[in-house]
């Protein structure tokens, strides 16, 4: 019987172990959600000042700005989750035209680590035409349904954009930008990125890169014409444009002129390939 | 004695000598003029491949230690070697420019190093952000993005270089 014991002993500790993991893989995140509507006006611009947070931003037909913002610390104590929750701050301030939305991590003074998985998502529904202003830094953010005008400003993000008619404008920073442009005019000034885009008619699109990989599908090459420049990268194109490919020492260019009237797709880039679809 | 010999023998060819060719007096005056001028020109030659010899081991002779310095400092280090763990290749970039500032001091190069300082810069932040977040996806990620660009920094200068 003793000897059953000792056999079946490290089997059990196994099993012990075994369950003590799959419990602290399901620990319930103690979460915090508040809702905000904010009225407006079509002047009014919505500006988002946002950290490590996940921004899920779509235009809608009403005249009023609704705010979800859900905050959830994960950790195996809970009463730690509980007081850790609490370093998670947002505040929505508005004056005259300007609706501002912001979040921000404050600790105690003398606390320097966090022990839970904190995580803040805002799911924003705005006005389609209305002005929005957006930075984000450590987080990802999708741009949905809108076609006023967008001024962004994000590091370390990836930001998806979809059903999107607005003019743009994005400084973007160690970021990836996917999605599709409809209509408008955008400027988009990336460092160290990478930009993947499919155009539908776009009036003018102009991406100043450095060290920043861009794919552009345009549905049809000869809806635009081209001014490319990428030094120490190459540019790949359908091959009807490669006799319009030039190379000069390290810098590749093409540059085509169909007619003033079409839209102008015009890239800067370094070091990384441009792709024309 | 070998002229004695080869006038006596083109002597008793005289008489079948053709007549169109210059006479053998003629002939034994312009080979005997040849003969004085040859050494005078070899000496000639011979003098100044010595004196040129002798201008290179001197030049030589001159400039050996800096010569020497290159070959030492190119042994101990050539870009070719710059490791491939990022924080070592920066800090081996720093110290072969230190000893190769001609090589560093390029546009080109400085905006290269501009850009890898920035990395450094920013590399740095995200550390500071992972340490206070612990092992966040978001800040995993930004780090891997810094890192691949300054890999791709390194990269260029060590084409330059």
């Amino acid at each position: 019987m003793k000897n059953h014991i000792f056999r079946f002993t490290p089997l059990f500790v196994v099993l012990l172990l075994h369950l003590y993991t799959t419990k602290a893989q399901t620990y319930q995140p103690v979460t915090n959600t508040i809702t905000e509507v904010i009225p407006c006006t079509p002047e009014t611009i919505f500006s988002i000042h946002a950290e490590k947070a996940v921004v899920l931003l779509s235009g809608w037909k009403n005249n009023y700005i609704q705010v979800q913002i859900y905050l959830s610390a994960v950790n195996a104590d809970k009463k730690l989750a509980m007081r850790e929750l609490n370093y998670m701050h947002y505040a929505i301030t508005k004056e005259k035209n300007a609706v501002e939305l912001r979040n921000i991590f404050t600790l105690p003074p003398a606390i320097d680590k966090i022990y839970s998985k904190l995580e803040v998502k805002l799911v924003i529904m705005i006005p389609e035409k209305n002005t929005l202003m957006i930075t984000n830094q450590y987080g990802d953010i999708q741009l949905k349904g809108l076609t006023g005008n967008i001024k962004g400003n994000i590091s370390f993000c990836n930001l998806q954009i979809e059903d999107y008619a607005a003019n743009t404008r994005i400084d973007a920073t160690y970021s990836e930008i996917k999605g599709v442009l409809k209509k408008g005019t955008h400027v988009i000034n990336s460092k160290s990125g990478n930009i993947d885009l499919e155009l539908q008619h776009v009036n003018a699109l102009t991406i100043n890169g450095i060290r920043t990989g861009i794919q552009i599908d345009t549905h049809g090459v000869n809806d635009y014409r081209y001014q490319i420049n990428n030094s120490n990268g190459n540019i790949i194109l359908p091959p009807k444009y490669n006799e319009l490919k030039k190379k000069d020492k390290n810098r590749y260019s093409l540059i085509t002129q169909p007619g003033t009237s079409v839209s102008l797709v015009q890239i800067n880039t370094s070091f990384e390939t441009v792709t024309i679809k | 004695m070998i002229d004695e010999a080869l006038r006596k023998s083109a002597a008793s060819q005289e008489k079948s000598y053709p007549n169109h060719i210059l006479s053998p007096d003629h002939i034994w005056e312009r080979i005997g003029n040849n003969r004085q001028k040859k050494p005078v020109m070899y000496r000639y030659i011979i003098g100044i491949a010595a004196s040129l010899l002798m201008i290179f081991f001197i030049a030589w002779w001159c400039i050996p230690g800096n010569d020497n310095e290159t070959v030492v400092q190119n042994k101990v280090l050539l870009p070719a070697q710059i490791p491939d763990n990022n924080k070592e290749a920066i800090a081996y970039i720093s110290k072969y420019c230190l000893e190769h500032k001609s090589l560093c001091s390029s546009p080109t190069f400085n905006e290269l190093r501009k850009e890898l300082d920035e990395t450094i810069k920013e590399l740095t932040t995200v550390q500071q952000q992972l340490h206070l977040f612990g092992h966040d996806e978001l800040l995993l990620r930004a780090r891997e993005r810094v890192k691949y660009q300054q890999s791709a920094i390194i990269h260029s200068i060590k084409q330059i270089l």
